[in-house]
């Protein structure tokens, strides 16, 4: 496995792609978060929290309701924190993960199509200029939008449309009006190009 | 990726929680059955989760308190006991969120166990029951009869097959067996107790020639006993199994003559050990 060498004096992103030594720092919290831990709990929120809420208020939206699937999603976290299993991947893919899915869940059994078709806006992603937080944050964003950059304008707009929108991917076929069975195929080869240009880290 | 492309196409709408509701519990199954997409689910999960660094943004410092205060009151459920098949039990709410395929073995357990969640799960169960029948009637259900036990023949579409099947998916206590190396078809073998019922989902079965059906055989002792007999078109399938499945050691599936055999006599296609631990 390659990891994208971070600059001397900086940290690796927390999370997804983030070095082994963050990953198993945030497991050592939510391992002592299952005893019943609170104070390593709260660490462990203060690390995630901006990850976990700004996907979940992209795909959701409403800032409200985004609290409201964010505390959800960090309940089931504690409530569950002894069934993560890190054979399987790092806590924050786990919670990601898990947050994708409530937030994605929001919004279908809530959904006016026509009101969130009307609302729609991802594809001028939001800067995450709120994010008071470290270089390294910014630095892995950047990563990220360089990697989208070498995605070509379907797949690119077919992933941001299913992942930070929320949609299906008939959906998907329909907003960028192509045949199902392209933005299928988009939305896969999409996919692997990304996972490619991160440079290989495969588990 | 020799058989059903369309569906192995489906693994970048699964991370991406793009597929539609009907889809995600056949796609699910499908997981089961098959090693490449499981690998490939698992290499581009990373890459999408890295995704969410670009929507980064620090939540209303008031959620803070209000998700302590919250968890404050709950408490954190106990550990597993140790897994001992292939399953795993992470993600228990979250069936698709788990890369190598969804585990109904621990679903299941953990609803008796904790109520909490038990309806986001029925919720789940429910739509994947019913999903699956949709994707069995897309790729052909077989049923298999009872009324004569070495004529039983596939009929499309029964509605008892699927109300079996949803009961099946339902099972509280249902055990979901997938094969291994050993089997050269891939599958997996659902089971349950509580409704007495078991059935096969199969895949990359090989060509029958004219006068031959499949033929399912529930083990128990080293004495097989016949589960059914079905065809395919395709090479794949999910068939409910007839017999006392519930104590068999081994499920296998074998080419036989038209009208099944007393006694497996052809190849074998398929295998699992369901011997519970």
């Amino acid at each position: 496995m390659r990891h994208i060498t971070p600059a001397p004096g900086e940290r690796p992103p927390a999370g997804a792609g983030a070095s082994s030594d963050e990953a198993s720092a945030l497991a050592a919290l939510l391992r002592r978060s299952a005893r019943g831990d609170a104070d390593s709990f709260a660490r462990l929120y203060d690390v995630t929290s901006a990850r976990v809420y700004g996907l979940v208020l992209r795909v959701v939206r409403d800032p409200s309701q985004a609290a409201e699937v964010t505390q959800d999603c960090y309940l089931q976290v504690w409530q569950q924190s002894t069934r993560f299993d890190a054979e399987r991947g790092s806590v924050l893919s786990w919670m990601l993960t898990m947050a994708h899915r409530r937030a994605v869940d929001r919004v279908r059994s809530a959904q006016a199509a026509t009101e969130r078709e009307s609302r729609y806006a991802v594809r001028e992603p939001r800067e995450a200029r709120d994010v008071g937080e470290t270089v390294v944050d910014v630095l892995e964003a950047e990563r990220v939008r360089k990697a989208l950059g070498t995605l070509t304008s379907i797949q690119r707009e077919a992933i941001e449309l299913a992942y930070l929108g929320g949609y299906t991917h008939t959906e998907v076929a329909r907003f960028l009006d192509i045949p199902l069975g392209t933005a299928k195929t988009r939305l896969r080869d999409g996919l692997i190009r990304l996972r490619d240009s991160f440079g290989g880290e495969r588990r | 990726m020799t058989d059903n492309d369309s569906t192995h196409a489906l693994t970048g709408a699964y991370v991406l929680d793009a597929l539609e509701p009907g889809e995600l519990a056949a796609f699910e199954a499908h997981l089961f059955v098959c090693p490449d997409c499981r690998e490939e689910v698992r290499s581009v999960r990373t890459a999408v989760l890295r995704i969410s660094a670009v929507s980064a943004i620090e939540p209303p410092p008031e959620l803070r308190a209000s998700v302590l205060d919250l968890i404050a009151g709950v408490r954190p459920l106990p550990p597993l006991p140790e897994q001992t098949d292939v399953q795993d039990d992470r993600g228990v709410e979250e069936p698709a969120a788990v890369d190598g395929g969804p585990r109904p073995i621990d679903l299941a357990a953990e609803r008796d166990r904790r109520d909490g969640h038990s309806r986001r799960l029925n919720r789940w169960r429910a739509v994947a029951a019913a999903a699956v029948v949709v994707a069995l009637v897309a790729v052909g259900w077989g049923l298999l009869r009872d009324d004569d036990p070495l004529s039983r023949e596939a009929v499309a579409v029964p509605s008892e097959s699927e109300v079996a099947l949803a009961e099946l998916l339902e099972a509280p206590d249902l055990e979901v067996y997938a094969s291994g190396e050993d089997s050269a078809s891939r599958g997996a073998v659902l089971r349950s107790e509580a409704t007495g019922t078991a059935a096969a989902i199969l895949q990359d079965l090989p060509g029958l020639q004219s006068g031959q059906v499949f033929q399912a055989w529930a083990i128990a002792d080293e004495a097989p006993v016949s589960a059914g007999v079905f065809e395919t078109g395709d090479g794949a399938t999910t068939v409910m199994l007839e017999g006392d499945v519930g104590t068999a050691e081994v499920v296998a599936v074998t080419i036989e003559p038209d009208g099944g055999s007393d006694q497996p006599t052809g190849d074998i296609v398929f295998q699992v050990a369901t011997a519970t631990s």
